[in-house]
């Protein structure tokens, strides 16, 4: 066991662990204020109690510091010494930022650095603010010794007991035992931090079971050390305190444990009967409450679960997408020689083929589950966000999430949470009326946001609703004429619809005054064009008075989508299904002209037109039929007709990003490939269309 | 020690083994540690509103990469495709390319004296590309510099 050990592996589970509790720490946190029950402030602190063990034993003293200060007051919480105020939470809520933040600095190996004196100091008030000294810390620190079946026999071979008796006479010798806990996740490196110690102190003399063993973990829990030093016994008694998950452990001179050195059988026998016992009744209290607790937890756990790193699902999935690719090419290859021969061979083949692509279906099926999470990962920040606007804005406001367990790719979960929380922001900022204000239009002082989402064929849709006051369509018209978006004439024969989506356009924001939350106008835009890369749509809805609701309709996944497959000149378009909205034919004499642009009126709606072929530049004799298809596509609230040459079929596509040698090709926002082998490109519907507008 | 085998860097770096076409009736050859495979031409398809010398994106087993016509590149007048049209597949800054080319005619190996690498060509800006030109006993073969080749 070197030194320089690799503690990369270490760092990963810690941070993975400490992320866990973090996020544990901040939901129970937030429900504490509306129901801090027993059962509730167990948990927290034990979630405190764990970040501060692990993150000691990694040496990260920072965060072990914050941690602690943090459990001494939600110790004192715990036992109703001091009551749960919204200072109190505010203060613990700044610290699980801080924590956070030190997560990240550590992940990107900066270590723990962070300034936490401040939030110390305000934890340390808070405990002096009831007449608890701040230093005053728990016993819940590493027990020593004391009935916990140690010391144990020990391991030390007897032939090298007389070369120690004679090494005493040179040094001091001292023989150190430890116990782990029996939740002890990181056995190696509680083992490394001893064989650390004692190798700095002085020079290691005997280690059993052997370093090898312990390295690889193949120890049960116990392990000693004997080491020669010339350091102080209490000054290496506290190093060896800083070591967590160690249920129990003795320290002394060689020799003077009382086990050791064990040569009598008979005491043997009865210290091992005694080692036998169940260790619980005499373990200190916290640490049993949390090895019991969490232990079985992580059982019940890891019986049916696996963690699987990210990007090898990534993989998993592109690869899939191959196979698909290859099912497609296989299929059309199987139904051109049933075109061609008629024998039981080519049946056969059909029939594998069949069988084959329904086996990919499966199992690009399963892997896409897999790869799904519950929106609940992005919901689960709003909770906060929103107690801490309304609280810098002093409205009440009561957050409902619903559908929290849908499920979606983790690809869209990565992206949507920004846009999310942006229109959350704004229906608390902008949405929902002063307490006051409320009263007295006769509506409960506290306003209601609602997040819900919910599936919708190969959709995900998310609203966010608030009960608010509802957008003033004429304040927007006004707003728009001001920003000279639109001509005043123009704006007065707006339907409110039309009026509204000025909302997403660029500087433009109808609070009165800018906020430090939103209100400066740049948001909604960006969120806008967020959602359509996504190949989502966003739509909104409000009446004045009763409220605001937004809701965005969304793939479940970015890998693979259904596309239109279009012929332009001579080229494969496909044309992702879920911008599609219809497909007509048109006759030529059916476009009309606005400002020199092309439109058609389909059902009293006129509808602008792109031709493909324009937008891609494609030159060549091209003769204007008599009709036309177009595919009418909706982006956002929007509706454009693109003339296409010819519509080929609708067909499941993995998309492939154009290659960098490329570079950002207008119009284009990826390749595939399809059933035959070639190549066909992706239209960007967003990039198409403002193309069109510049 | 006299018997320490010391290697002569001066030659090895300078023998090297060389992929070497035709393009419009001249031999042009590319070091062949940047090569990953000769294909058969097979069906191109255009990316619009990009440079002229892109022809467009084939499929290579699954993964779509750029093509990109050497004759346009280097200015040269366009040719048919025939028979012995390959796409020679090279590793780049941005990933795999492939390079249109009228025919791959052999790998030679190259001695460090029959490479001159500082021919008249090299300083002529209109030909930054070639790094080197080897004499065989028959020919001239132009040995391009593949990156700036391939620099958009």
């Amino acid at each position: 066991m070197s030194a320089e050990l690799d503690m990369s592996q270490y760092t990963d589970l810690f941070l993975q662990e400490g992320e866990e509790q973090i996020e544990i720490l901040e939901q129970e946190l937030l429900k504490l204020e509306s129901d801090p029950s027993d059962e509730r402030m167990q948990i927290i602190f034990r979630a405190a109690h764990t970040l501060k063990g692990s993150s000691r034993a990694m040496g990260f003293s920072h965060f072990a510091e914050l941690t602690h200060e943090m459990e001494n007051v939600l110790d004192q919480l715990r036992n109703h010494t001091i009551a749960v105020t919204t200072h109190i939470a505010n203060s613990l809520l700044a610290c699980v930022d801080t924590l956070a933040g030190m997560m990240d600095s550590i992940r990107a190996g900066e270590g723990d650095a962070a300034e936490c004196a401040d939030l110390v100091k305000c934890l340390q008030d808070i405990l002096a603010g009831q007449g608890i000294g701040g230093g005053l810390s728990i016993a819940s620190e590493v027990v020593s010794g004391g009935g916990c079946g140690l010391p144990f026999p020990t391991q030390v071979p007897e032939d090298l007991h007389d070369a120690l008796e004679a090494a005493k006479e040179a040094d001091s010798v001292y023989h150190v035992q430890f116990r782990l806990a029996d939740d002890c996740v990181m056995k190696f490196v509680r083992a490394f931090m001893a064989v650390s110690i004692a190798q700095e102190a002085g020079e290691i003399l005997v280690c059993c079971p052997d370093q090898e063993v312990l390295e690889e973990e193949q120890f049960d829990k116990d392990f000693e050390l004997v080491f020669t030093s010339e350091t102080e016994f209490e000054e290496l008694k506290a190093k060896f305190d800083g070591i967590g998950e160690v249920e129990a452990y003795e320290f002394g001179v060689w020799g003077e444990l009382k086990s050791a050195p064990v040569t009598d059988k008979p005491k043997l026998e009865v210290i091992e009967s005694e080692d036998v016992l169940p260790a619980q009744s005499v373990v200190a209290p916290s640490s049993a409450a949390q090895s019991a607790s969490s232990g079985t937890a992580r059982k019940g756990d890891s019986g049916q679960t696996v963690r699987v790193d990210v990007a090898r699902l990534d993989n998993l999935m592109n690869l899939v997408g191959e196979l698909v690719i290859d099912r497609t090419r296989i299929a059309q290859i199987g139904a051109d020689l049933a075109l061609r021969y008629s024998d039981r061979q080519v049946d056969d083949l059909g029939e594998t083929v069949s069988h084959i692509a329904r086996i990919t279906s499966d199992l690009q099926d399963q892997i896409m589950k897999a790869r799904m999470l519950p929106i609940e990962t992005v919901f689960n920040r709003f909770p906060r966000v929103v107690r801490d606007l309304a609280q810098k804005l002093n409205k009440e406001i009561k957050l409902d999430l619903i559908g929290g367990e849908t499920e979606l790719d983790r690809s869209v979960i990565e992206v949507i949470g920004d846009p999310l929380l942006h229109i959350l922001r704004n229906s608390v900022d902008h949405g929902v009326e002063m307490p006051d204000e409320r009263e007295q239009v006769g509506k409960p002082r506290s306003g209601t946001v609602t997040v819900s989402a919910k599936h919708q064929e190969n959709h995900i849709v998310i609203e966010i609703r608030d009960d608010g006051k509802g957008i003033n369509t004429e304040r927007v018209k006004q707003k728009a004429v001001e920003a000279g978006l639109v001509t005043a004439d123009a704006a007065a024969k707006l339907s409110d619809k039309e009026a509204l989506q000025f909302i997403f356009h660029s500087g433009l924001s109808t609070a009165a005054e800018v906020s430090e939350v939103s209100g400066r106008g740049v948001g909604m835009d960006i969120v806008r064009s967020n959602i359509q890369k996504l190949g989502g749509l966003i739509d909104l809805e409000s009446i004045v008075g009763e409220g605001t609701r937004f809701s965005l309709r969304l793939p479940l996944t970015l890998a693979i989508i259904r596309g239109l497959l279009v012929n332009v000149a001579e080229t494969v378009f496909v044309l992702p299904l879920g911008s599609v909205v219809e497909t007509l034919l048109i006759e030529n004499k059916e476009i009309q002209h606005i400002n020199q642009k092309e439109v058609v009126v389909i059902r009293g709606v006129t509808t602008p037109l792109v031709r493909m072929r324009e937008v891609f530049g494609i030159q060549g004799d091209y003769k204007t039929p008599d009709s036309f298809y177009v595919v009418i596509v909706g982006l956002a609230e929007q509706r454009i007709g693109l003339i296409v040459d010819r519509l080929v079929g609708e067909q499941e596509v993995v998309i492939k990003s154009l290659s960098r040698f490329c570079g950002d090709v207008p119009g284009v926002s990826g390749a595939t490939i399809l059933g035959d082998g070639n190549v066909a490109l992706i239209a960007d519907i967003n990039g198409i269309v403002k193309n069109d507008r510049g | 020690m006299d018997n320490e085998i010391v290697l002569d860097e001066s030659v090895v770096a300078e023998d090297q083994q060389t992929v070497v076409f035709r393009l419009a009736g001249e031999s042009y050859g590319i070091e062949i540690f940047r090569v990953n495979e000769i294909i058969r031409l097979r069906e191109i398809t255009p990316v619009p509103r990009t440079e002229a010398h892109v022809r467009g994106l084939v499929n290579l087993r699954g993964k779509t990469i750029p093509v990109i016509d050497l004759r346009s590149r280097f200015s040269l007048p366009t040719a048919e495709e025939t028979d012995s049209s390959r796409i020679i597949v090279v590793d780049s800054e941005s990933g795999q390319i492939g390079v249109v080319v009228d025919a791959v005619t052999e790998v030679l190996t190259l001695q460090g004296e029959q490479i001159d690498k500082t021919p008249t060509l090299v300083s002529d800006p209109d030909n930054q590309f070639v790094r080197a030109v080897a004499k065989t006993n028959d020919r001239l073969i132009t040995l391009l510099d593949l990156d700036f080749a391939l620099a958009a």
